[in-house]
């Protein structure tokens, strides 16, 4: 079967109804219109079985509805490779008269073999005669293996024939402008061969079954087929179109280095955590959503090496403050990334967990709840507190609270906002998260003295920022910082003077002391004396 | 000669609604939405009394207090916030230290508003 490209989009009606519809195209050009009579059946038997994790579209409208709904949990791309569809056309060809008959224990074998590979993290739809997978947390070579398997499951069930290719499988190969373009997976051998990543790490009788039936291919192999999995590999080879086209070789080293954001408890009036931020060269934030998401991970895992070291020198300090590590997402959705990132901070003795906050941020758009629980569960151990940051919109905030997080977050430097809106946007995010029942609202990239005052008149209790207090090469301890000032220094970088303070007797800034630095500088060790 | 009060806060409703019972209650009004233009105001037309939110976009409330106090010291400055922000409280306090004669804290009465206003002027 040879790619379908989805044609391009029409000028008229919304882009909603414009994706609906050409996403329906493609869906119709794949596998036909769904089947609505069997909606009641279908209904009845769901509703006795005990479910996990399926749904069931009872309309094409609905089912192109889910399948939105999972690419859009998939961060909002096809995330290439991960969003597969299995269609049994092939076969209801092959069966002919008979699919009538046969069609209830042919379905049944497949959810059967879908359910039996898939992990919590994965998300499948049903409708008619073909099933939407998203898996949620393996990248491209692993999923696109793991879905093969699953159709060869399928095809051994029914058949008992892994090599009849009766089941068709297309897999979401890139996102562009809102339009899915699907392309069909290359062979199983294809894909053993060249992913031995996810094999070495598969289960032990998934790799014996594996290996047993790349030989029983091998066997059967004839030259026309043989030259057929040779184009197979070929293709499985070549550089996929994928949007995550940007990519560090594996020993190219991260470039850049981390430093420390201090962190205001409006509460307490004090500087009581530093934030590990990552910069580079030009000791700007580095753009990380640029990169793809492997290299994404390997920043994640230097700060949090950096953040490591920090806590080991730090516990002999007087005046101790907390530390707040940020983890991305997607550096801790893969479960085998998880698993080495958790491994260093497992290492991190519980004395000085005490001092370690973990930020989990880049959050997808509409995180399944459970998920967000299972992340949460994971780092929650390791750390004093975590904190989750979400999007201004906060429409993530019940998940979080869901997860039971310390404090919900959110980052101005991720959301660009006219200062005109951001006010009530930020009341809103604070409402929101004191609705929910989360205590502590968390501001960063504070940058100006109107959005401090809106973030402490929205009630946020935790603030950074530029206007709060440069970056930091090394970390200067806890202090008190009042409000008045955070406002001084701001406002004497102005140019005015602050006399009122000194009537009531606080501190006049001397001519030698400097301004407040931006945060295009990293301070000398000089100035974190000074200041 | 009427009083002039200049009205600083970046919520129409709220500029509308303060115009229409300062009016009522004989005085002149004008108003600006921040504190910059507020400032830029005020230096065309120096006004006898300025109310100002404190929570604002561009220049808010207590920078735009200080830069009154510094152009004209003898000014009188009302200093209103609140609408149900939970930390507004700590920032009218600073308001009032930093040279606001008087807060409100919103919501307030028109009552409350033009007693303010009157022990302002008189002052």
């Amino acid at each position: 079967m040879r790619p379908i490209e989805a044609p391009a989009l029409g000028r008229g009606g919304g882009m909603q109804g414009q994706i609906v519809q050409q996403l329906g195209k493609t869906v119709a050009r794949l596998f036909g219109p769904a089947r609505r009579s069997d909606k009641a059946v279908r209904s009845r038997r769901l509703s006795s079985r005990r479910r996990r994790g399926p749904k069931t579209a009872a309309s094409e409208t609905e089912f192109l509805d889910q399948l939105k709904l999972i690419i859009r949990q998939n961060c909002g791309t096809a995330q290439a490779g991960r969003v597969n569809i299995i269609g049994l056309e092939r076969l209801k060809a092959t069966l002919g008269d008979r699919w009538s008959e046969l069609r209830d224990r042919v379905h049944a074998v497949t959810r059967s073999a879908i359910q039996k590979y898939l992990e919590p993290n994965d998300v499948w739809v049903a409708s008619g005669d073909k099933f939407v997978i998203a898996f949620g947390s393996l990248n491209f070579a692993e999923a696109q293996t793991k879905c093969r398997m699953i159709v060869r499951l399928i095809e051994t069930g029914l058949l008992g024939d892994a090599c009849a290719e009766t089941i068709s499988v297309a897999t979401a190969a890139t996102t562009l402008q809102g339009e899915v373009i699907f392309r069909d997976l290359p062979s199983l051998e294809a894909m053993i061969a060249s992913a031995p990543t996810f094999f070495a790490g598969a289960p032990r009788h998934d790799r014996e079954t594996l290996s047993g039936m790349s030989a029983a291919i091998a066997r059967r192999a004839e030259p026309s087929s043989a030259h057929a999995v040779a184009q197979a590999e070929k293709q499985a080879a070549a550089p996929c179109d994928s949007v995550e086209a940007i990519e560090l070789a594996d020993d190219e080293p991260v470039r850049g280095q981390v430093v420390w954001e201090p962190v205001w408890d409006a509460r307490t009036r004090r500087i009581t955590i530093y934030r590990a931020r990552y910069v580079d060269d030009a000791a700007r934030e580095s753009a990380t959503k640029t990169l793809a998401e492997e290299d994404i991970g390997k920043v994640d895992f230097a700060v949090r090496d950096a953040v490591i070291d920090q806590l080991e020198r730090r516990v002999t300090e007087t005046r101790l403050a907390a530390i707040a590590l940020p983890v991305r997402f997607w550096t801790v959705a893969s479960w085998s990334r998880r698993r080495d990132y958790l491994a260093g901070l497992e290492k991190v003795s519980p004395e000085r967990r005490q001092l370690l906050l973990i930020i989990l941020s880049d959050l997808p758009f509409g995180v399944p709840p459970t998920r967000l629980v299972e992340l949460v569960a994971a780092l929650r151990p390791l750390c004093r507190e975590l904190i989750v940051e979400a999007g201004l919109h906060g429409a993530d905030i019940p998940a979080i609270a869901a997860a039971r997080a310390f404090g919900v977050g959110t980052d101005l430097h991720s959301n660009e906002v006219a200062e005109q809106l951001l006010i009530a946007k930020l009341d809103q995010f604070a409402r929101n998260a004191v609705r929910a029942g989360i205590a502590n609202a968390c501001l960063a990239g504070v940058h100006t003295i109107p959005q401090v005052a809106a973030a402490i008149g929205a009630g946020f209790r935790y603030i950074s920022g530029g206007a709060i207090g440069p970056l930091e090469a090394e970390i200067s301890g806890a202090r008190p910082l009042d409000i008045d000032e955070i406002y001084r220094t701001n406002i004497e970088a102005k140019g005015f003077t602050w006399p009122w303070l000194c009537a009531q007797g606080g501190r006049r800034r001397a001519r030698s002391e400097p301004a407040i630095a931006s945060l295009s500088r990293i301070p000398s060790e000089a100035d974190a004396r000074t200041v | 000669m009427r009083k002039k009060i200049l009205i600083i806060d970046d919520d129409a409703t709220v500029r509308y609604t303060l115009r229409r019972i300062l009016l009522s209650a004989g005085y002149a009004v004008l108003d600006a939405p921040n504190g910059k233009k507020g400032v830029q105001l005020f230096q065309l037309e120096p006004a006898d009394l300025v109310i100002t939110d404190i929570i604002m976009p561009e220049q808010e409330g207590i920078e735009t207090i200080i830069e009154l106090k510094s152009r004209e010291p003898q000014t009188r400055i009302i200093a209103i916030s609140g609408g149900g922000r939970t930390g507004a409280r700590d920032l009218l306090h600073m308001a009032e230290r930093l040279g606001a004669d008087a807060v409100l804290h919103k919501p307030f009465d028109t009552a409350e508003l033009i007693k303010a206003v009157k022990e302002k002027l008189a002052a």
